[in-house]
């Protein structure tokens, strides 16, 4: 039963990043039918900055957050002005390589600035685990999912109250009709990766604590952020979010139960498997891709 | 695409077979040398991708996973069954192609980006099975101990290998190029740029998408056999989405759909490297730099780049007439063109409708209608807007399938079938927003529709035989003949996207003639045309029924539909509220209170 | 949802083209032809070897890039020094050493085509390897292909040497997989009196290896691993593989594995309460104190060649001070992250230019098989930084290794340094004839003793 709780506690940390990263493909995808290859070296972006800023330069907590928050948001901007709109709606080939470029050339500034060395991130709630029913997890790896889910519940308030957030979800459903309509198509895209950057910046900065900030640490957690929103649904935030948990979850009960060598190949054979059998994820409704 | 033999080709495969005849003999340096080979397996890899991504246009960013297979085969099957180079060559390609024809299936289902994701997850999946089956390919530690490449006793120097690998490199080239310039390559291109439009023409994506991706797979997998006895040892760190990336890089870099691009872009990428070196740490942040300015600045490659130039640098051709002129009366067409309706008898209904039901979720857009169409005969098909028209129009040629009731066309049930079979039994289409391929020019558009008819197979294609190239030369005139006959007075080669509408119009009406249908379809084939060429287009329908067609159209234009048709059908909320002959549906009360009102809510 | 493509990029073009896009097509094309230029004449005209009349190239392939690079640059210090050491005594043969170094990212295939750069190419008379044991294993073939003398000085994985060739070209001052586990083993069992050993390795060709290498020796002694577990490189939560080894109730860990998931590791064994002894091959070196904090890599034990921290010797002393010197570090022995790569390096480079002069010639390609015999039979005695060679080789492939097991050095984790196990507080708990044992084949952690 310990192992249960172990599996689940950690899972749910790690699976919060994972929805994180999901969701801001989804936003992403959303209002600009793109998906942005760069957007686990936000999440690396959020924890080296982290480190620098925190640990470097002895800034407090909440003004490194909100630092990165606006350096990540200004990434997310310059990035889809960059390498997505020139390609948006006439060349898929175009954005997929422009952002898969743009990953390698921020994951190697990163590097060769930041160092090659994974480097700790110490925080007061990684010090000592707390015990629950016998698991062991960090104070940080509780924090991670509320913060998560805090985040998450903001952004669907955010939507379907506010007038910006209607604008935005008139372009992700008829772009053509909300720019007839008056609202600033591209204003509204740049706004969406600003989100979506932010967000995967705020998730590196809580998880790197956890596990450690190096400047290829997004490589993996980007493509299986990919894969929990293609398994969820692109088209469907929430149903991403529960695919992200569920999948923080699965990795860690196939890693116990099954092997480690188990783990990789389950989210790229389910992703495959999903897109044949309902392309549109799990929870996704229609999609406009397929 | 012109496909007579110039004289000269020959002259040029032999000079190119002599270079690399004393290639070894120039090149001493071992070094450059073995990179000569690489050069050749990558680019072999280059013209399999470019025949997927270049001309049919899918992504795939997982070629890396087909170029494992290939190698961890040969080198599988070569140490453990100590089966002999050239039979594991021969299993390693049937391995490849297979998993290729595979990967065809989701095309189906999923199309551009997420038919792209298909192909990353295939990519990291086959390198996680790499680094996982330790049993089988010894996980991250490799293999090694692959035997050297032998016939017999005469074992290969890498002198002979070298010629082995140069010689495939250049066969494949030319085998695709034939291809290209055969009716499987229109057909290729066809459906990568309208997939509808393709179908419609007889075409079956799926099949022609599972050709190209057997062929792309067994190229990729060739190469990866070859590059196994090269480098004597893989290790999964060999096959990863970089690679992947890199492949796909090196045809945008010599230029998409292009024949010579692959093998530019793979000399300048395997090349590549040695010069970054001289950048140490800031190598990878180079190549990230170089590979958005490419895309910024070279996006069409070296080759489409130096084609583009090519072409701004000719005269620009005189402006084309306005409208177009189509003439009355008959015009004589050659053999096989428009000669099917002929041969139909008056009795029976050409296409019978029985109560057909089309519904999408909570909306019937079609509801109960039955409506037969006789031979050789124009039925018009009008109605309100949104009442259901195009619906009916798409569950014939077979977009969609009936809810209830059924569709035959010559006694026969079609309202099963595929688009692609429903024109191939005589049943041609035209589109409301044209469909045309805009990348072909305007004859090959039409040429593309023979697809059903020509007889002559891929091996013909490969090779370019004579009969393959008289067919070809062929269907050339007789598309030449229809778009005479259709009234098109322009360029037979300009691109057909840069055609005015009226014109576009045209070629898609020639396009569908091609077909040589029992009947034609057109929805809503005056929609943005000028008062002349609406004449001229009453003048092209009344042509084409003199030719024994029958054709079946939507319009709004309802002076054209009145003057021409010889039935006419109305629809409103997906019923059938009159039919009968014009005269009678105009007077019919039930139809002016559907197109003006009155009380209707 | 009609989808609108504006006349621009990948697809369309107009027949007349806007003076933009000819602009942007003219600096694409001129742009490669550049490119091909600046690239492609070095490939069309190849470039005589820079040498320097009289000077005898060494090549090294190591990871410079890529996440490993101090492992790189620990070698490539090793073997400068080293160089430059002999060169200010004259040299070798009357000419001077000059080490040619390549970047191979810690990448098989990069690997192997630096094999033939540094070969063909640079014209080198031999060449040293680095951190990578997979890249070792891929260079095997091109090395014999060609023909060329090879000595690993950090690779540690048992088959690249011992690799069935004969002649055989390639050699290792360093340490070997299969010697380090029998190493460990032994001291776990004997020194440390465990009970009940597990084996944790990382999933790659070295911690397979290593994997393999540590259930033989255990079997040699007649004894069963509780468990054996895995985990990737990047894993962040080794929760699952401890809560296995915990329930077996294993009391001490054998393992391959690096920094960052020894981190993890043991971060994860705190989580869960569980703090078996570790014994680990090299891979935890570099920065693993600072990775997982002082307190929880307190007392891991880890298997090396030779450390930088804690007392040194005086030949060992005087590197460092050069070292510090000539690469701009700071003081601080933390600087040699994974030290023992610098230490063989050094050795090795002696060892070569030893050889170098047995044999009695540096002309490219004629020299390499010379080199080779003289490196297998003709260095027969070095006082070595490591330990005295007497001799460094011998012909059979078990013995291309220059290091033997009696001579590796137990360090361990104290206070977030990593010091030799003798001058430690932990050495109290090692048993004393093992001890005894121990420094019988250490004379200079005896001699440190002593003058302590």
């Amino acid at each position: 039963m310990t192992e249960v709780i172990q599996y689940l506690l950690s899972g749910i940390a790690m699976g919060s990043i994972y929805s994180l990263v999901a969701l801001g493909f989804c936003i992403m995808w959303a209002t600009s039918e793109t998906v942005n290859f760069a957007q686990g070296d936000s999440v690396m972006l959020g924890a080296i900055l982290g480190v620098t800023f925190c640990v470097d330069m002895g800034w407090p907590i909440w003004l490194g957050m909100a630092v990165i928050i606006i350096l990540c948001s200004l990434f997310g901007i310059g990035l889809e002005r960059v390498a997505i709109r020139p390609f948006r709606g006439i060349s898929d080939i175009g954005w997929m390589l422009s952002t898969i470029a743009i990953g390698i050339i921020i994951r190697n500034i990163a590097m060769v600035t930041f160092g090659r060395y994974d480097r700790p991130f110490p925080t007061a709630l990684v010090k000592q685990p707390i015990y629950i029913g016998g698991a062991g997890v960090y104070p940080q790896e509780i924090l991670i999912p509320i913060i998560a889910l805090g985040l998450m519940v903001g952004i669907e308030v955010f939507h379907k109250k506010t007038k910006f957030g209607s604008a935005l979800r008139a372009v992700a459903y008829n772009r053509d009709a909300a720019g007839l309509m008056g609202i600033n198509v591209n204003l509204m895209i740049s706004f969406s990766y600003a989100l979506a950057t932010s967000m995967a910046g705020i998730a590196g900065f809580i998880v790197a604590p956890v596990i450690l900030a190096s400047a290829y640490m997004g490589l993996l957690v980007g493509l299986k952020g990919f894969a929990v929103a293609i398994i969820g649904g692109i088209t469907s935030p929430r149903g991403t979010i529960l695919a992200g948990f569920a999948y923080g979850v699965l990795e860690k009960f196939v890693a116990g139960y099954f092997s480690t060598a188990a783990r990789e190949i389950t989210a790229f054979f389910l992703v495959i498997l999903i897109l044949l059998v309902s392309p549109q994820g799990i929870f996704g409704g229609k999609n406009r891709g397929a | 695409m012109v496909s007579d033999k110039k004289p000269y080709t020959p002259f040029i495969y032999a000079v190119i077979l002599g270079l690399i005849f004393i290639y070894p003999f120039i090149v001493k340096d071992r070094f450059y040398f073995w990179e000569s080979m690489l050069i050749c397996i990558t680019g072999m890899v280059a013209v399999g991708l470019n025949l997927l991504t270049g001309y049919t246009g899918l992504i795939s960013l997982g070629h890396a996973g087909l170029y494992a297979i290939g190698a961890y085969t040969g080198a599988l099957i070569g140490i453990k069954l100590g089966i002999n180079f050239f039979p594991a060559l021969l299993i390693s390609v049937l391995v490849s192609a297979g998993i290729g024809a595979l990967m065809a299936y989701p095309t189906v289902r999923v199309s551009g980006v997420y038919f792209a994701m298909v192909t990353i997850a295939f990519g990291l999946l086959v390198e996680n099975i790499l680094i996982e089956w330790h049993s089988l390919t010894k996980g991250p530690v490799g293999i090694d101990g692959i035997p050297p490449v032998k016939i017999g006793g005469f074992k290969f120097t890498e002198h002979y290998y070298f010629y082995l690998i140069a010689i495939s490199f250049f066969a494949s080239i030319i085998l695709i190029k034939n291809l290209i310039h055969s009716k499987y390559g229109r057909s290729l291109k066809a459906v990568g740029m309208s997939q509808i439009g393709a179908e419609t023409s007889g075409i079956n994506a799926l099949s022609i998408r599972s050709l190209a991706f057997i062929l792309s797979a067994a190229l990729t997998g060739m190469a990866g056999h070859y590059f196994a006895y090269l480098n004597l040892y893989l290790s999964p760190e060999i096959f990863q989405f970089d690679t992947s990336i890199l492949f796909l890089v090196i045809i945008i870099f010599g230029g998409l759909g292009t024949i010579f691009g692959p093998v530019i872009g793979t000399i300048v990428l395997v090349v590549l490297p040695e010069i970054l070196q001289k950048f140490a740490d800031y190598r990878l942040i180079v190549y990230g730099g170089l590979l958005l300015a490419l895309l910024f600045f070279m996006p069409r490659g070296v080759i489409g780049s130096l084609n583009q130039l090519l072409k701004g640098l000719r005269p620009k051709p005189s402006s084309d007439e306005d409208g177009f002129c189509v003439a009355a009366g008959g015009i004589k067409l050659g053999e096989g063109l428009l000669d099917r309706g002929r041969l139909m008898n008056g009795d029976g209904n050409l296409v019978q409708i029985k109560n057909l039901t089309k519904q999408f979720g909570g909306l019937i857009a079609v509801n109960d209608v039955s409506i037969s169409v006789r031979p050789n005969t124009i039925h018009a098909l009008i109605g309100p807007n949104g009442a259901g028209k195009t619906t009916l129009m798409n569950v014939i040629s077979g977009i969609y399938r009936p809810t209830k009731g059924e569709v035959c066309f010559r006694e026969t049930r079609i309202d099963y079938l595929s688009q692609s079979m429903i024109a191939k039994k005589g049943i041609g289409r035209t589109f409301q927003t044209t469909q045309l391929f805009g990348e072909m020019s305007v004859c090959e558009n039409v040429m593309t529709a023979f697809y059903p008819h020509i007889q002559y197979g891929l091996t013909q294609s490969f090779f370019q035989t004579s009969s393959m190239r008289k067919v070809e030369i062929e269907i050339r005139e007789q598309a030449k003949e229809l778009l005479n006959f259709v009234g098109y007075k322009g360029k037979s080669e300009e691109l057909a996207k840069n055609l005015p509408f009226g014109h576009q119009r045209l070629v898609e009406i020639a396009r569908a003639l091609a077909l040589n249908p029992y009947l034609l379809l057109m929805d809503e084939p005056a929609a943005g045309l000028t008062g002349r060429e609406i004449q001229e287009l009453d003048n092209l329908i009344n042509n084409i029924r003199n030719f024994g067609l029958a054709v079946f159209l939507i319009e709004h234009h309802v002076n054209l539909v009145m003057g021409i048709s010889d039935t006419v059908t109305v629809l409103d909320y997906g019923r059938k509220i009159s039919e009968g002959a014009p005269d009678l549906v105009r007077r019919d009360p039930a139809v002016i209170k559907a197109y003006l009102g009155g009380t209707v809510k | 949802m009609t989808k609108e493509k504006k006349n621009k990029r990948m697809i369309s073009s107009t027949n007349g083209l806007t003076r933009r896009e000819f602009l942007k097509g003219s600096a694409g094309v001129m742009g490669t032809v550049g490119l091909i230029g600046t690239g492609g004449i070095p490939f069309i005209f190849p470039k005589k070897a820079l040498a320097q009349a009289g000077t005898i190239r060494i090549g090294m392939s190591c990871a410079l890039t890529g996440p490993h690079t101090h492992t790189g640059l620990s070698v490539k210090r090793g073997a400068e020094v080293a160089c430059d050491f002999l060169n200010s005594k004259g040299g070798v043969l009357g000419k001077k050493l000059e080490m040619v170094v390549l970047d191979d990212a810690g990448l098989p295939p990069n690997g192997v085509a630096n094999v033939r750069r540094l070969a063909t190419r640079e014209k080198c008379v031999a060449m040293l390897g680095g951190y990578h044991s997979t890249v070792g294993l891929a260079m095997r073939a091109p090395i014999h292909e060609l023909g060329f003398p090879y000595i690993s000085p950090y690779c540690a994985n048992t088959t690249i040497i011992e690799n069935g060739y004969k002649p055989n070209f390639m050699f290792r001052v360093s340490a070997k997989d299969k010697w380090i586990a029998q190493f460990l083993v032994d001291f776990a069992i004997n020194g440390m009196g465990k009970k009940n050993l597990a084996v944790i390795c990382e999933n790659t060709g070295w911690g397979e290896g290593g994997k393999n290498d540590l259930i033989s020796a255990m079997n040699k002694i007649g004894i069963k691993p509780a468990s054996i577990e895995q985990f990737n490189w990047g894993d962040k939560d080794m929760t699952p593989q401890l809560m296995r080894l915990r329930d077996q109730k294993a009391d001490c860990l054998v393992g391959y594995y690096l920094d960052p998931e020894g981190a993890q590791m043991v971060k994860s064994m705190a989580k869960i309460n569980y703090r078996p002894q570790i014994l680990s091959a090299w891979g935890i070196s570099g920065n693993f104190a600072e990775l997982a904090g002082n307190d929880l890599a307190e007392g891991a034990m880890v298997s090396m060649t030779y450390t930088w921290c804690g007392k040194l010797d005086p030949l060992g002393q005087r590197i460092t001070d050069y070292i510090i010197k000539k690469y701009s570090l700071k003081n601080d022995c933390r600087e040699f992250r994974t030290g023992s790569g610098t230490a063989n390096a050094y050795d090795a480079i002696n060892i070569l230019a030893l050889a170098i002069q047995a044999a009695g010639t540096v002309e490219v390609p004629e020299c390499w098989s010379k080199i080779r015999d003289a490196l297998e039979k003709k260095v027969t005695h070095y006082e070595g930084l490591i330990t005295t060679y007497a001799p460094a080789f011998m012909e059979n492939e078990e013995r291309h290794d220059a290091i033997l097991p009696e001579n590796y050095l137990m360090t361990v984790w104290h206070d977030g340094f990593l010091i030799p196990i003798t001058q430690a507080p932990q050495w109290k708990t090692v048993a004393p004839d093992y001890q005894e044992k121990y420094l019988k084949t250490h004379h200079r952690a005896r001699e440190i003793m002593k003058r302590t």
